[in-house]
């Protein structure tokens, strides 16, 4: 049951997620494991590490920001969508998905602040016409031409554990919790540690901090 | 890197010239139907309203991914203009429709000059109010693209679906007849109306900065460089606003000019729709937030410099 355009604010659990820009290496192992863990189509990331060049020869260098639906307690993706197929989960602040209503009107991929809903045009796989046992395998999960996102893995979670991309981020850059419990460690690091949750001026209550 | 992984200005890639042309074709049909009930035109043009409605929907049928649900699309009229607008053109579809029948099956059990028929015909061009008024909605609602986020962008929007049917009502004109004498009046009114609100558009999200600027750089670059200011200003605007007042017996040109630059407005508009850059502070990262100043990188790279000057890099 979808309680689609209520403010995921008054919900028991609200997971996020706390990004530390100081550990991230770039090195793309959440991209790599959300792709392992969810069989993605070619070309779709759920979740990606953005860079950016700063500087100029010879002091350039590359700053890096891990970027994936945000979660957001108010998200712009929900309220648009004119099937009710964008749906925050009654429980918690997850937002999800259903394929089977989707109508793939794009409204949601645009609506999004965070550009972090996309809809695949075909099936194909990474190999051709021909899909691999793992992709035959994951690509049950998702229809052409239908929204995706990222899921905060959220299967993962209902079983106990962490998402995949927090799970293998090799740096500690990731970490995962309940923000509506203070003794959490995500809480307890947005509070001690300077942050800033992105572009909250569109007022959508993003569920991602980065820690600076 | 692969597309998408840099942290730059990017333009919306969803919708193109098949949304442009839903959005063409539903304002410019919708606003010929209030024009058909407004000026009490004759019935041809009802009827090429409808047409082009029911086209429009055909191509709005090909943007969607999943066409055969399209029937959810009016389950969230709450909170979602595209479900008011779905549902917005069906009734209009079958209103519009009941309200013309008795013209051409006089067995039907309403007449044409009867109450029914005027309720339903009223009915059907609430509808199609309604229909040329969603898009600037639906657009404008878009907090993450600042070029249609304003309130100024709903109304360029219905002015363009009203200067499409003038254009249409102009054309239909040359082959079915009736009296075009307020259209033409009219048809000039918004293109010099259209005109002024798209120029204070511009201006504003110029100065605005950021992702609205970028929209504009957009405009001014090809391929939008011809498209906007010769199909939209020249094509669309100045030469059917000559021809309206100086030579009036090629109105169907004219009407044909404002139906190019209608067209030409949907498309480029929805082409250089900039996303605000995800996950960036204003004014790009802020190296003060890693705790790693300027000054500190220069000390830490100085060594680094000093060899690349000394030729041993």
């Amino acid at each position: 049951m979808a309680l689609d355009v209520n403010s995921g604010n008054g919900r028991a659990v609200r997971w996020g997620v706390a990004v530390d820009l100081k550990r991230c290496i770039g090195c793309q192992s959440c991209t790599m494991a959300c792709k392992a863990e969810n069989g993605t189509p070619p070309g779709v990331f759920w979740t990606r590490v953005l860079e950016k060049e700063e500087g100029t020869y010879p002091l350039a260098f590359k700053v890096f920001m891990p970027s994936r639906c945000n979660h957001c307690s108010d998200p712009a993706c929900v309220p648009v969508c004119p099937t009710g197929a964008s749906y925050q989960r009654e429980t918690d602040n997850i937002v999800l998905v259903d394929q089977n209503k989707c109508i793939g009107c794009h409204s949601c991929v645009v609506a999004c602040p965070y550009q972090a809903r996309f809809i695949p045009e075909n099936a194909r796989g990474y190999y051709g016409a021909t899909a691999t046992p793992f992709e035959q395998e994951s690509y049950q999960d998702w229809q052409a031409g239908t929204a995706q996102k990222c899921t905060l893995c959220a299967h993962r979670i209902d079983r106990g554990l962490k998402p995949a991309c927090v799970e293998t981020c090799p740096a500690g850059t990731l970490v995962f919790g309940n923000l509506n419990d203070p003794r959490s460690e995500i809480s307890q690091l947005i509070a001690q540690r300077s942050n800033y949750p992105p572009r909250a001026e569109m007022g959508t209550n993003p569920n991602v901090f980065y820690l600076t | 890197m692969a597309h998408g992984f840099n942290t730059e200005f990017r333009s919306q890639q969803e919708w193109g010239w098949l949304l442009a042309t839903w959005l063409f074709l539903s304002g410019s049909g919708s606003g010929l139907f209030l024009l058909f009930k407004v000026f009490n035109l004759p019935l041809a043009y009802a009827l090429l309203s409808l047409g082009t409605i029911v086209l429009g929907g055909i191509v709005l049928l090909l943007e969607l991914g999943n066409p055969i649900r399209a029937w959810r699309g009016v389950s969230r009229l709450a909170t979602s203009w595209l479900s008011r607008g779905a549902l917005s053109v069906s009734l209009f579809v079958l209103f519009g429709f009941l309200s013309v029948a008795p013209r051409l099956a006089a067995w039907l059990p309403w007449s044409e000059g009867g109450t029914l028929s005027s309720v339903l015909g009223w009915v059907a061009a609430l509808c199609a109010l309604m229909i040329t008024l969603y898009p600037g909605f639906f657009l404008a609602k878009n907090r993450s693209i600042p070029f249609w986020n304003t309130a100024l962008f709903p109304a360029i929007s219905f002015g363009f679906a009203l200067m499409g049917a003038c254009g249409l009502a102009l054309i239909a004109a040359a082959l079915v007849g009736g009296d075009l004498r307020g259209i033409e009046l009219l048809a000039a009114v918004l293109i010099v109306a259209d005109f002024v609100m798209v120029v204070v558009h511009l201006t504003g999200m110029d100065a605005a900065g950021g992702a609205a600027r970028e929209s504009v750089r957009l405009l001014k670059l090809a391929p939008m460089r011809w498209s906007f200011p010769a199909g939209v200003f020249l094509v669309g605007m100045i030469l059917p606003l000559l021809i309206i007042g100086w030579a009036r017996s090629a109105l169907p040109f004219a009407g044909a000019c404002m139906l190019v630059g209608c067209f030409a407005f949907r498309y480029c508009v929805l082409k250089v729709g900039v996303y605000v850059p995800p996950a960036l502070v204003s004014g790009g990262i802020d190296l003060s937030k890693l705790k790693r100043g300027s000054a500190d990188l220069k000390r830490e790279y100085a060594g680094v410099s000093a060899r690349y000057a000394g030729g041993r890099g």
